[in-house]
């Protein structure tokens, strides 16, 4: 069992070629390389920490029985990240309370301080992504979170989340808005008035 | 696209460091493998099961009587006297006894070969 003590120098679409074959060691490295990142693309689309460890152990298991369809076209992390998003919209629909074909009002998320206080404020709000996404609408964050951390388009996370794409399309616009508008370098440009093509 | 959304992708990218990034992982692990014994142990014991079944019909087919009887009517191969050894091994049992050892021969064979391809497998 030499190669166990190479598995960590390989590349992932080898460790793939290998898990394919039944290895299951080779296997765990590519969970070790990447379970942090699928574990964090739960959370981020609003799982419970509990939720997404149990998710991403799933999203695992899948991608480990599906593993010859990996063909190393993109990144293994990006392959496992659409398994994980996928079931996290089953679960989510399962459990949701909003119902993303309904128009969802505008939340109160304007900038209340604005003028001479903009700045500091807009400094106090500088927070990271995971404190930014927290501030969407429920549906925003999962659409933002699928479109950008999950690597699906508009077309497959309306597919998927079975919502118009006209709805998910308006979901991310506004959650981008939103995420600017958090995420503005404090003291530059913060972005509010413009708007995401495409 | 626009200069926010590459960024957004980038944070996207970045994961978060997670402390028991390694007990996740040999969750994943021993979830794997136990699947694995599980489907293993399964698929064993359905083979086990159906030779032991394949193994019953054949002898209660009469085979053996067939056998018996090929071999007394064919003398140009005497090495191979089905007759004696059957003579040998049913001798002083009775016909149940004599389908038990046989069944527990097959079962054996079937353990053997099962244990080869476990082997060939592991290498």
């Amino acid at each position: 069992m030499a190669l166990k003590h190479t598995l960590p120098a390989m590349h992932d679409v080898e460790l793939a070629a290998l898990a394919a074959g039944g290895r299951r060691d080779a296997f765990g490295e590519l969970v070790r390389r990447h379970g942090s990142a699928v574990r964090g693309l739960l959370l981020r689309m609003g799982a419970q920490p509990a939720t997404a460890d149990d998710l991403a152990q799933d999203a695992f298991l899948a991608a480990f029985e599906q593993i010859t369809d990996f063909r190393g076209e993109g990144t293994f992390q990006a392959w496992v990240k659409r398994i994980a998003a996928r079931l996290y919209v089953r679960h989510w629909r399962k459990a949701a309370h909003v119902d993303l074909l309904a128009e969802t009002p505008e939340p109160d998320d304007a900038p209340r301080h604005d003028g001479e206080e903009g700045a500091a404020h807009r400094a106090a709000l500088r927070i990271d992504l995971d404190e930014a996404l927290k501030a969407l609408a429920e549906p925003e964050r999962l659409c933002v979170s699928l479109c950008y951390g999950g690597g699906l388009s508009h077309a497959e996370a309306a597919e998927a989340l079975n919502a118009p794409l006209g709805t998910v399309k308006s979901h991310v616009k506004r959650g981008l808005d939103k995420l600017r508008r958090r995420l503005a370098p404090p003291g530059g440009d913060d972005g509010v008035e413009r708007r995401v093509h495409g | 696209m626009a200069e926010f959304e590459i960024r957004l992708d980038r944070m996207f990218a970045e994961p978060p460091t997670f402390e028991d990034a390694g007990t996740f992982a040999g969750q994943v692990q021993s979830k794997l493998n136990r699947n694995w014994t599980t489907r293993r142990l399964v698929i064993g014991a359905l083979g086990g099961v159906g030779g032991l079944i394949g193994v019953g019909q054949i002898v209660s087919s009469g085979v053996m009587g067939h056998v018996k009887s090929l071999t007394a009517t064919a003398p140009s191969i005497p090495s191979i006297d089905f007759s004696h050894w059957h003579g040998h091994l049913g001798a002083g049992l009775s016909p149940a006894t004599s389908s038990a050892i046989w069944l527990g021969l097959a079962a054996i064979v079937i353990a053997v070969a099962l244990a080869i391809s476990r082997l060939i497998e592991d290498l």
